[in-house]
């Protein structure tokens, strides 16, 4: 199972690799602020995510590792995304989206769904570079852990920081 | 461009690899009767004893749940140990491994509104064994330390711990270093071992450790969850069986601790 999980995304990251023009590596940390019915605060752990950007349409298609309540997930995710420049330096970048993960579970995974919207304010640190630091809000449900826990929904406010790189930076201009 | 392909598709490789190293097993079992007061929520799973006689101290015991297993999974086989303790708290770790931060003995003792009226005792299945010791190690309020297939880290010495020490191994276990094991009694105060019930010391002072290995017995059938990767062959011992000898030991255990 683990080498078939290896193959696919070595795939999947060579596919995108091709296809986009952007490259966004990054991290968040999301406070939850919902799980199950009931309000509350509570460290929902981290997320490390890849996510591969068309510079001609508004469309991101990313992987994300992360730690949830459930435990460990990867998913991919289709993102709507846009960026707005301020001036030179400064800009607005905003997505939002689906993500569809696989909880990682033995003796079999288990399917999971997270909706995504998340604004960051961008700084352009040279030509190829730029920093995005944001706030998102985000739901997830896995279904099939209703057997196993109470908790298989959650809503968090995920802090957002990554790095963006243009991969064709001369295509752009032309 | 063609370096930066295949140094992505490596990336690929190698997180897809770490990944598929991240999968928590899941209870095999649903859960086998009902519980009182069972409680969850993003840190904990909490439980109480029926039992009428309350105790002059109420026992609590804070367990941790092996590495990469659902906390879920030792719910079945704790809710056995509930006529030593008044209240079982399973802590729920970030990503499964209680070896990243984790709530602290202030957490705890302030979410569930803890006194001079309870004993607490902490305890862990293998990694989460660790943590406990951990615990211990650093805190002076615990009365006792309840190891399943476990040691302390090398950097906790417990040797002058002031509480009861439990180790349980299981003879038939493939998963824990039996030599680190040895090697780590050092870290833990003096002791007897034993591997039959009957043989279990009837007083256990503060300062002492009490070793008891199950005959036949395996790693994962501390918890509920089935077979553990790298420990194939069916086991001689029942999960049930091994879960009933756990819940015995430690019942016996607290009655020598005179945690009553």
């Amino acid at each position: 199972m683990g080498l078939r999980i290896a193959i696919g995304i070595c795939c999947f990251m060579a596919w995108f690799n091709v296809a986009s023009q952007q490259i966004n590596v990054g991290s968040s940390r999301a406070i939850g602020i919902v799980y199950q019915d009931k309000a509350d605060v509570f460290d929902n752990n981290q997320s490390y995510n890849f996510q591969f950007r068309s510079s001609f349409r508004p469309l991101a298609i990313g992987m994300e590792f992360r730690t949830i309540d459930w435990g460990n997930q990867i998913g991919i995710s289709l993102l709507y995304n846009n960026y707005k420049t301020f001036n030179e330096r400064w800009g607005l970048q905003y997505d939002i989206g689906m993500i569809h993960s696989i909880a990682l579970f033995r003796p079999g995974f288990k399917y999971s769904i997270g909706l995504l919207g998340r604004t960051s304010l961008a700084y352009q640190l040279n030509e190829k570079h730029r920093i995005e630091f944001g706030v998102a809000l985000r739901y997830d449900k896995i279904l099939a852990y209703n057997d196993f826990g109470a908790i298989n929904q959650t809503l968090e406010l995920p802090i957002h920081l990554s790095i963006t790189r243009q991969l064709f930076p001369k295509m752009i201009q032309e | 461009m063609k370096t930066m392909r295949i140094t992505f598709s490596l990336l690929g490789l190698l997180a897809g690899l770490l990944f598929a190293q991240s999968c928590s097993y899941l209870p095999s079992n649903e859960l086998v009767g009902e519980l009182n007061d069972y409680a969850e929520d993003p840190d904990y799973i909490t439980f109480t004893s029926v039992s009428d006689t309350v105790p002059n101290k109420e026992n609590v015991f804070v367990f941790f749940p092996g590495g990469l297993v659902d906390p879920h999974a030792y719910i079945n086989p704790l809710s056995q140990c509930l006529e030593s303790f008044s209240r079982i708290i399973i802590i729920k770790a970030d990503a499964n491994l209680s070896i990243l931060p984790t709530p602290n003995l202030e957490d705890i003792v302030e979410t569930f509104d803890l006194d001079e009226s309870h004993r607490i005792i902490v305890g862990g299945h293998s990694l989460g064994g660790v943590s406990a010791c951990q615990l211990a190690a650093d805190e002076d309020l615990i009365a006792g330390l309840i190891l399943m297939a476990s040691y302390p880290a090398s950097a906790d010495d417990l040797s002058d711990f002031q509480g009861q020490v439990l180790s349980i191994t299981a003879s038939e276990d493939r998963i824990y270093d039996r030599d680190i094991f040895l090697e780590r009694q050092n870290q833990l105060p003096a002791g007897i071992s034993t591997q039959i019930l009957s043989e279990l010391p009837t007083f256990v002072a503060p300062n002492e450790s009490v070793y008891f290995d199950i005959l036949g017995g395996n790693h994962a059938q501390f918890g509920d969850y089935g077979k553990q990767k790298g420990e194939e062959e069916e086991p001689v011992l029942s999960a049930d069986a091994q879960h009933s000898i756990v819940a015995q030991v430690i019942q016996r255990f607290k009655q020598a601790s005179l945690w009553d």
